[in-house]
């Protein structure tokens, strides 16, 4: 949500703000109060964009100019911007802290030093206390998000009142911009060197003291998710073990395995990455950036999913504790990685399996393992939900009571290796959906081998040698095999096609089918321009083989229109529909689910091509033939009933539609589930279908619950959730809402440019939204280039006399005229008319060309026009 | 489209009150800046900065002929030169964007420094979208912002711009800074009450 004033207030707001920019920051107060006086509001907005200034002024927000930033040592960076603020020469020397102030703090000493911050020891003046005082290095490496982050939770920090949580006592700003925490000043060693002293556990009784101590932490840790906090980077350096003498109080736990460990103290609740000992392991920027040191952090952090961060994040990072203090050792290995590859291990390696260190004397339960593991998991929702029922597992383990976790399940951990041997975070679903296309596949063709006897042989044969070169693809990604590198599936799949070219040349038939099933994987993902190759040559070689109106053959070609169909080239997607449905007509009959296929693929061409009747006809067709054949709730007849309630919605017979629409959603919720990208396709078109009836709050809503659910199903950059999100945009312009449909329609751009390419008529009709809400808002220097460019597109695929040029000539016309500039405006309406634009009397009519009208050039052009349109001679007088 | 001649005749025109000539200049001069940029990024380490302040100079240099060039030439080209830039400067950054997000799964070779990198583009691209937000309210901060963060060009070379003195230069582009800051970071905190 944006929290940029409208322009009306900005008006009102900027003259006032500049003048207290100019005041001392002591006279502004007194400024505030004789300006503001009767309206507060106002007040608060201005002193909202003060701090603000001073905020940014001490981050260094925007300080250097925008570039991506050259790699250098981040480290020195903030060395030398530390030198600046305070001005009493360089903090390096500990001693020359001494007696600056800070706030109401006297410095006593610095004690720690990190990439982001400095600790000293310091004196607070009243209370007369001692505190450890933390300032945030100022300069653009400080990272304005996580201030606020921090600021925001300072208050519940301030009400954490545990034994083993260093209590926080205020968090503020000097003038200066430098952030500081005051917190409690503890004395005692680090966990890290703790644990470094005494070494893992050799004995059994050892372990039990070590879990002791873990639980303590965990204990803490589970208070302050009870009140509100998230930790966000627990590791041993966080955590304080206080010494013998000091372990007094009781805790609040009583007896029980809790008295056999000394006390701890967590640090640093929210404050992540303060006292970082390993700043150079973890990147640190402004948006979506990675916090944590890294080998403590979850595979959530890593991949900088902030708004997934929550308590389980925790219940992470207590895994890998638990993982180092029980065994000795981190449960991955890091040594020598770089961050990729070390964000690649954390994210998909399992954790290697827990054994006591060497010389233990004893080994480890296998409930103990599958605590850490479940601990561990990569899933947040497959961890323990909470810190508490760590805890409580481990009580259990430690009473011998049955544990609550359950090992990992053969098909999950299958799941997981597969993730291992692809791509990092992203094509995981690949390799997956080849496997299930393949089954698909091998199914398909058995159900053939039970019917024709002849064929079958040949093709369990073909089946057989296509599950065998599969497995050898699958092979080729082993470790083993792959030089000690994993291979993407993306490589994998290039790999395939290069080896169906070279091993398989001899065999034309498993060519053809390796090259439709991999076509239509890429198909399946949306990489339309690599699928368009493979299935071309599917086409061609079954085509060779069995005949050109062979089934194998239609397959292939179905697949291929698809494809065409979906790279925006809907002329040639005819071609091949048109050729299947007619093969499979005469193949298999009029009303076969399989001959019905091509003809929405028809259906979707005409759709495009805004052939509306044919479109409906066809519709028509498919759900006569579908529910003759499938029945009513069968997926394909509801998909049926949705399109052509579709049709019927957008071309104006809502009422009709309605009842369509309503029933095809209720079923496919039904039977598909609400998150199915068919069912959200149902819904967008009756999200549509209520904005254009009015009901403009349905509509959003529908659209917002959506939009979330094509995001998270089908990701940000899915077409159809690009679809969705241009007609939310449509909305919020009727609502007026420019600003939002602007923000969204230039994501939407940039996104359809990256995926669909700029060609794509979705890209084109990007273009024109973005350009009209820019025109409506008065950007016209925004428009403009816009225009231009679909211009340029459309000359070149459409032709120059293309009502859809046309149209952008003559809003680029309305542009120029907008702007003032009147000579370019009618160069802009002179070219459409020169090429056909015939409508005079709406340009004379035209409002935004007003400042055309006394000039007789634009009424020779509005005549010119008039003269040329065949019917309006004899209408208009 | 390759001499200095082009892009000075078109600023001449502007000089003269010929606002089309402004149409023609940007398109210009984003080809001929993209351009070198590029020749200045090639033979460079992969990730180096574009250095843009010196860019955009080196850019006045090249392409106007300084024989023929006014004072108010300068000013013109480094208008349409910062929205140039902006657009490289975010084009770059979208590509990084691209990048990570695996599109061509080059995530194997990003280094350390990239990641800190990856963010920065972020910043960059947020920056962006918050202007296309701003340029509804008040195009001059734009413009202003285009200057000095993407152009990199000095509070007295904006001002020379934009025809106004160093002072309100600098509290424009304060104003600019802070509305961008609280639209960017959610904050600042709300207000506790206490006067400033």
């Amino acid at each position: 949500m944006s929290r940029l004033p409208d322009a009306d207030r900005w008006r009102t707001l900027a003259p006032l703000l500049r003048e207290a920019l100019a005041l001392e920051p002591g006279d502004r107060a007194g400024f505030l109060d004789r300006a503001c006086a009767s309206d507060p509001r106002l007040r608060e907005d201005i002193e909202a964009l003060l701090r603000a200034d001073q905020e940014a002024a001490g981050l260094s927000f925007l300080g250097a100019p925008a570039d991506v930033p050259p790699p250098e040592d981040d480290n020195d960076e903030a060395r030398s911007v530390l030198d600046a603020p305070g001005g009493s020469g360089s903090p390096r020397a500990g001693g020359s802290a001494a007696g600056r102030a800070i706030g109401p703090y006297r410095l006593v000493r610095e004690i720690g030093r990190g990439g982001m911050g400095v600790v000293y020891e310091a004196e607070q003046q009243s209370p007369r206390r001692p505190v450890a005082l933390k300032v945030i290095l100022g300069g653009r490496h400080v990272d304005p998000v996580a201030v606020r982050m921090f600021q925001r939770e300072s208050e519940s920090l301030a009400r954490l009142r545990h034994p083993s949580i260093a209590a926080i006592y205020e968090s503020g700003a000097t003038v200066d911009g430098e952030h500081f925490f005051a917190m409690e000043l503890v004395q005692g060693t680090t966990l890290s060197q703790h644990l470094e002293a005494e070494g893992p556990p050799r004995t059994r009784e050892a372990l039990r003291r070590r879990l002791a101590l873990f639980r303590k932490i965990a204990a803490a840790v589970a208070y302050a998710h009870q009140r509100g906090v998230i930790h966000r980077d627990l590791k041993p350096s966080n955590i304080l073990v206080l010494p013998e003498k000091l372990t007094s109080a009781p805790h609040p736990s009583g007896s029980g395995p809790y008295d056999e460990a000394p006390d701890v103290k967590v640090l640093d609740f929210g404050l992540a990455r303060i006292t970082g000992e390993d700043a150079e392991a973890t990147a640190l920027t402004a948006f979506g950036r990675v916090q944590g040191t890294l080998p403590f952090m979850s595979p959530e952090q890593v991949r900088g999913r902030r708004d997934e961060i929550d308590v389980r994040t925790d219940v992470y990072s207590l895994g890998v504790l638990l993982h180092r203090m029980v065994s000795g050792q981190p449960p991955y290995d890091l040594d020598g990685a770089d961050l990729p590859e070390a964000a690649r291990i954390i994210c998909e390696q399992p954790p290697r399996p827990l054994r006591p260190a060497p010389g233990a004397r004893f080994r480890f339960d296998h409930d103990l393992a599958v605590i850490s593991r479940k601990a561990l998991e990569k899933e947040p929702v497959r961890r323990y939900q909470t810190v508490a029922a760590l805890d409580e597992d481990l009580g259990r383990y430690l009473a011998g009571q049955p544990i609550q976790a359950r090992p990992p399940s053969t098909a999950y951990q299958l799941r997981l290796l597969v993730r291992r041997h692809t791509a990092p975070f992203v094509a995981a679903g690949l390799v997956l959906l080849l496997v299930v296309a393949f089954a698909l596949f091998a199914a398909f063709q058995a159900r053939r081998i039970a019917a024709e006897r002849d064929r079958a042989r040949r093709e369990a044969a073909t089946a057989s040698q296509v599950s065998l070169f599969l497995q050898r693809l699958f092979d080729q990604s082993h470790p083993n095999n792959a030089m000690g590198r994993d291979l993407t599936a993306r490589q994998m799949l290039d790999l395939g096609t290069e080896r169906i070219d070279r091993e398989l040349a001899d065999q034309p038939d498993v060519q053809a089918t390796l090259m439709q099933t991999m076509g239509s994987s890429y198909l399946g993902l949306g990489l339309y321009a690599q699928a368009a190759p493979l299935l071309e040559r599917a086409v061609a070689l079954r085509s060779r083989i069995y005949g050109a109106e062979a089934r194998e053959t239609l397959a292939a070609m179905n697949d291929l229109a698809m494809n065409l169909h979906l790279q925006g080239r809907a002329a040639e997607a005819e071609v091949m529909y048109r050729r299947t449905y007619e093969g499979r007509r005469k193949t298999d009959g009029d009303d076969d689910p399989d001959t019905l296929i091509p003809l929405e693929g028809l259906a979707w061409v005409y759709a495009a091509q805004g052939r509306v009747q044919e479109q409906e006809a066809a519709l028509r067709r498919i759900l006569e033939g579908r529910e003759r054949t499938l029945g009513p709730e069968d997926r394909g007849t509801l998909m049926a009933r949705s399109e052509l309630g579709a049709v019927l919605s957008n071309t104006g017979r809502s009422s009709d539609a309605e009842p369509l629409l309503r029933q095809a959603l209720d079923g496919q919720k039904r039977v598909m589930g609400v998150d199915h990208p068919n069912t959200l396709g149902t819904m967008l078109e009756l999200a549509d279908l209520e904005e254009h009836s009015g009901r403009m709050r349905e509509a959003e809503a529908l659209f917002l619950d959506m939009l979330e659910r094509m995001k998270r199903v089908l990701g940000p950059d899915h077409p159809m959730t690009l679809s969705a999100r241009n007609d939310y945009a449509t909305l919020l312009d009727q609502l007026h809402r420019w600003p939002e449909a602007q923000a969204i329609l230039e994501d939407n751009l940039a996104r359809r440019r990256r995926v669909l390419g700029d060609d794509h008529t979705d890209t084109l009709s990007s273009l024109d939204n973005l350009a009209n809400i820019y025109s409506v808002q008065h950007l016209y220097a925004r428009a403009e280039p816009l225009q231009k460019e679909a211009l340029e597109r459309d000359r070149r695929l459409l032709g120059d006399h293309h009502p859809l040029t046309l149209s952008l000539l003559y809003n680029l016309g309305c542009t120029a005229a907008l702007r003032g500039d009147r000579n370019t405006a009618l160069d802009w309406l002179t070219q459409a008319v020169d090429n056909g634009w015939t409508r005079g009397n709406q340009m004379a009519d035209d409002e935004d060309l007003t400042t055309l009208r006394g000039d007789p050039r634009f009424r020779a052009l509005v005549e010119r026009a008039n003269a040329a349109a065949p019917a309006a001679s004899g209408g208009h007088s | 489209m390759d001499n200095p001649g082009e892009i000075t005749e078109r600023l001449v025109a502007l000089r003269d009150g010929d606002k089309a000539a402004l149409n023609h200049l940007v398109p210009l001069v984003y080809d001929r800046l993209r351009a070198l940029a590029h020749a200045r990024l090639a033979g460079r380490p992969p990730g180096s900065s574009l250095d843009t302040t010196a860019l955009v100079h080196e850019a006045y240099l090249k392409l106007v002929d300084q024989s023929r060039a006014e004072y108010r030439d300068r000013a013109h080209f480094f208008a349409v030169a910062a929205t140039a830039m902006r657009q490289i400067v975010v084009d770059r950054a979208r590509r990084r964007g691209a990048a990570k997000r695996g599109g061509e799964f080059r995530l194997a070779s990003i280094s350390v420094d990239a990641v800190g990198a990856e963010a920065r583009a972020e910043e960059i691209l947020a920056v962006h979208e918050a202007l296309g937000r701003l340029a509804s309210i008040d195009e001059r901060l734009v413009k202003m912002v285009e200057l000095r963060f993407f152009a990199g060009l000095s509070i007295e070379e904006a001002g020379e711009v934009l025809g106004i003195d160093a002072r309100t230069v600098n509290r424009d582009w304060r104003m600019a800074r802070a509305l961008l800051y609280r639209e960017l970071t959610g904050g600042p905190s709300s207000p506790d009450g206490a006067p400033a």
